[in-house]
């Protein structure tokens, strides 16, 4: 492949934000007819180096050549047109508007009145579709299709800009085993119609299975590129993480589940719209992992405890004693506390101070009995911020102005308070850094020595298995398998989550 | 992330409404330079005592804003309530005091179906206040067929028409009560920091277990108790309960509260700053009569301030989140 131009070619890419050099210095060169797979931790610079690439983001230094041109790419618009087209892992159809319109949104042809050339539409579309081989009418309404569907409807929207760089975030974190097939033959097809493709995944097996070479990322610098029939899953890991993966995650102590006292929490048959039928029994003292593809309903069973969704059937009983959840009051009430994977969203009020953003749920505590006593809220505010060593000067900083990982501990703290006997935590680590991480972890494992039971869910095998004392695997709303602290390994679990037989 | 030097932090309520408050002062003084009525204290009660109607108003849907809702029907239920309590007492001989617990019963009842509809029936707040604005707008005059209610008896009035030690009209020191309360109850309550935090969050708020349809509810209650004072203090400051009274009053009240730094997308709102808001428009309108500038010109100089207020909040929340 020596001799061969790239299609891409990166030197030196770097990008910074305030306080964080999120890129650094990363080269490489992506070929015609190939797939390069970009493998890394969370925060290694995946998503910032895709950015850069699509035009999302300006590099702050380092040059991008397309076809040998050096360009400059500033904007999405610009690195489509320079024939670099991303799929997102996040999907971006419109459910509304059918897979044609999608296709084609913003630029459906026109006739020269300004009115839609519908049939033109539709017979553009069905060509695009007939290549990557999705047989469904053209007129059918995104919404009402498949995950996988849809997924093929964003291919076919990136090939009809004619590409020549296709990159794929994740394209199976939602698929089920047949439709990642289905994908890689796709992806087989376009490598040899000579599209270069980058393919970014956490999941080994398919970066052994599909990529030609992988590029390691780790902190933002690009590590080693090889052909892959160089690497195995266990340098890839070391490159990715650079030190011994059974070692980073602290230990509990020894003897701290407590085994001869009633189950911190058990949940009996616990089935609403968006999971099935769950039953799990933790002790006081112990971790459990919650482990599954993504859209395999781990969340969902942490909200349907804490009593986020209406009309659960089921029972759950917290220290022996069974409890009635309604609402996230009452779960709250009940001594059960949740952490969202979606911080943003679900639990922060950005525009609002730390001080708030702690006590949210227990402003009654600092009432006496009508109003709210600040002095008592601003010592109990700076004890959280010396305990949890959140970075700030003063806790009426608005949380928007906090990094993710100072965000996270104002939580952790939150979700700590009172100290609850159930902790239900989703994808506690997304988003932050390595640094921060070891923080996290070591206050999980306190969680669990004081006694606490937590209910861990998150999408990074090693962390499962380094921190859980025994992992529950979900696949299709529902829990389908148990494994024991010996049994655990991320072969085992991905083999459970996506319903065996891939290894 | 390392702190720098030590500022004068100043509280982050009162970030919200310092333009505002500057602006108010340099109007005054160099409005006070070009007509020296201005800061009689004839002019300056007179001024205030305009304000009332859209300021007790604003002691309501500063709550309601606040919370990230919003409401239409305000000036509406202002009216309702005044011309149905009104007529009771002068034409079918209810006792005044009765009389007023009847509006504030109808402002609570509006508050009430425009709360549930928003929180329990899931409409849109814009959508489902212009519904029972034109509904509220209809009854009145329905009501009213379109008279004047006159001769209400005194206990009545007084309210809107006395002046206390001869100087400060009633409706004033109404107002200034409810600020009072309105300020205490948002500000230094754990209802008012549900109320912020159903506002900047809901779906955080309700996760961190605050019942945010209760709420939602009770925002509107609130605003409705306040339009139903501001009904009786403005049928007594003017003599006579109309079906048109107030009208436009609705939006006024908004405009004051954004010029007051109450962030409209919910989540930061400040009684101080409402009241700062709307006399800052009373001002502006009294300094136009005063320079002789046209009066025509009065919606669009309000147009102009309104516009800097959001800007500068855009500007502001900018720069906090830029400051990572």
């Amino acid at each position: 492949m020596e001799n061969k131009k790239a299609l891409l070619s990166v030197r030196g890419l770097s990008k910074s934000f305030p306080g964080v050099l999120a890129l650094d210095g990363v080269d490489f060169d992506l070929f015609s007819g190939e797939v390069l797979g970009i493998c890394g931790e969370n925060g290694a610079g995946k998503s910032t180096l895709i950015k850069c690439l699509s035009g999302v983001y300006q590099p702050s230094a380092g040059s991008i050549e397309v076809d040998g041109h050096e360009v400059n790419i500033q904007s999405a618009e610009e690195g489509i047109s320079l024939g670099i087209s991303v799929i997102y892992q996040e999907l971006s159809i419109i459910s509304e508007l059918d897979i044609a319109q999608n296709v084609f949104l913003g630029r459906v042809p026109r006739y020269k009145t300004g009115m839609i050339n519908f049939k033109k539409l539709h017979a553009d579309t069905r060509k695009i579709m007939d290549h990557i081989g999705l047989a469904m009418d053209t007129r059918t309404i995104a919404g009402d299709i498949s995950i996988s569907a849809q997924q093929m409807v964003e291919i076919g929207k990136a090939i009809s800009r004619d590409p020549k760089v296709l990159i794929m975030d994740e394209p199976t974190s939602s698929l089920g085993h047949d439709e990642t097939e289905r994908l890689f033959a796709l992806i087989e097809q376009l490598k040899n119609e000579g599209y270069g493709i980058i393919f970014i995944s956490h999941h080994m097996e398919e970066v052994f299975k599909i990529t030609d070479r992988v590029l390691v990322l780790r902190d933002g610098r690009g590590i080693e590129t090889r052909a892959t029939k160089d690497w195995t899953v266990d340098s890839i890991v070391q490159a990715m993480v650079d030190r011994d993966v059974s070692n980073q995650f602290p230990q509990k102590k020894e003897g701290a589940i407590r085994y001869n006292e009633p189950y911190a929490i058990e949940v009996t048959g616990l089935t609403n719209r968006y999971v099935h039928d769950i039953n799990l029994k933790v002790r006081k003292g112990e971790i459990l992992g919650l482990a599954g593809i993504v859209g395999a309903g781990r969340s969902e069973v942490l909200k349907s405890i804490f009593g986020a969704y209406h009309n659960n059937m089921g029972e759950i009983k917290v220290d022996g004693n069974p409890v009635k959840i309604k609402n996230p009051k009452s779960a709250l009430a009940s001594g059960i506390s949740f952490l969202s994977e979606d911080r943003k969203k679900d639990m922060l009020i950005l525009m609002d101070s730390i001080k708030t953003n702690y006590i949210l749920p227990y402003f009654k505590d600092f009432a006496k009995p009508l109003f709210v006593n600040n002095k008592a809220v601003e010592a109990a505010t700076q004890k959280a911020i010396s305990q949890f060593n959140i970075k700030t000067t003063s806790s009426e900083k608005l949380v928007v102005q906090l990094s993710g990982g100072n965000q996270q501990k104002v939580l952790m703290a939150r979700v700590t308070y009172g100290e609850p006997d159930v902790y239900l935590l989703d994808e506690p680590t997304r988003g932050i850094d390595v640094s921060v991480k070891q923080e996290i972890y070591k206050e999980i494992i306190k969680m669990a020595e004081s006694g606490s039971a937590v209910i861990l869910v998150t999408s990074d095998l090693p962390e499962i298995i380094g921190l859980a004392d025994r992992v529950l695997v979900m696949r299709d709303r529902t829990i389908v398998a148990e494994l024991q602290k010996n049994e655990l390994s991320q072969e085992a679990v991905m083999n459970y989550a996506t319903g065996g037989s891939q290894l | 992330m390392k702190d720098k030097k030590l500022k004068l932090e100043i509280p982050n309520n009162i970030k919200l409404f310092l333009p505002a408050l500057v602006s108010l002062f340099v109007i005054s003084i160099v409005t006070s330079l070009f007509s020296e009525i201005f800061l009689t204290s004839r002019n300056l009660m007179n001024v205030l005592n305009q304000a009332t109607t859209t300021g007790i108003m604003g002691v309501g849907v500063t709550f309601i804003i606040t919370a990230g809702q919003f409401d239409l029907s305000s000036a509406s239920v202002v009216c309702l309530s005044a011309l149905i309590s009104s007529d009771l007492c002068a034409n079918f001989g209810l006792n005044p005091y009765l009389a007023i617990l009847v509006a504030v019963a109808i402002g609570v009842a509006a508050g009430f179906l425009n709360g549930f509809l928003v929180a329990h029936v899931g409409l849109i707040p814009f959508i489902a206040t212009m519904g029972t604005m034109n509904m509220f707008k209809g009854l009145s005059l329905m009501y009213s067929k379109s008279l004047t209610v006159h001769s209400i008896p005194e206990a009545y009035t007084r309210w809107g028409s006395t002046r206390v030690f001869d100087v400060i009209p009633s409706g004033i020191i109404i107002s200034i009560i409810l600020y009072i309360i309105g300020y205490i109850l948002l500000s230094k309550t754990v209802f008012g920091h549900k109320v912020s935090a159903v506002g900047g969050n809901r779906e955080a708020a309700r996760l961190a277990g605050i019942n945010a349809k209760n709420v939602i509810m009770s925002v509107y209650v609130i605003a409705g108790f306040c339009y139903a004072i501001a009904g009786v203090v403005l049928t007594g400051r003017v003599g006579a309960a109309y079906p048109t009274a107030a009208d436009g009053c609705e939006l006024d009240v908004i405009a004051g509260i954004v010029i007051g730094g109450t962030s409209m997308s919910g989540g930061r709102g400040t009684h101080i700053g409402t009241w700062v808001g709307i006399l800052l428009v009373a001002v502006i309108n009294n300094a136009i009569n005063l320079l002789g500038i046209s009066a025509y010109a009065t919606k669009f100089v309000q147009g102009i301030v309104i516009l800097l207020a959001v800007i500068v909040e855009i500007l502001r929340s900018k720069a906090a989140e830029k400051r990572l």
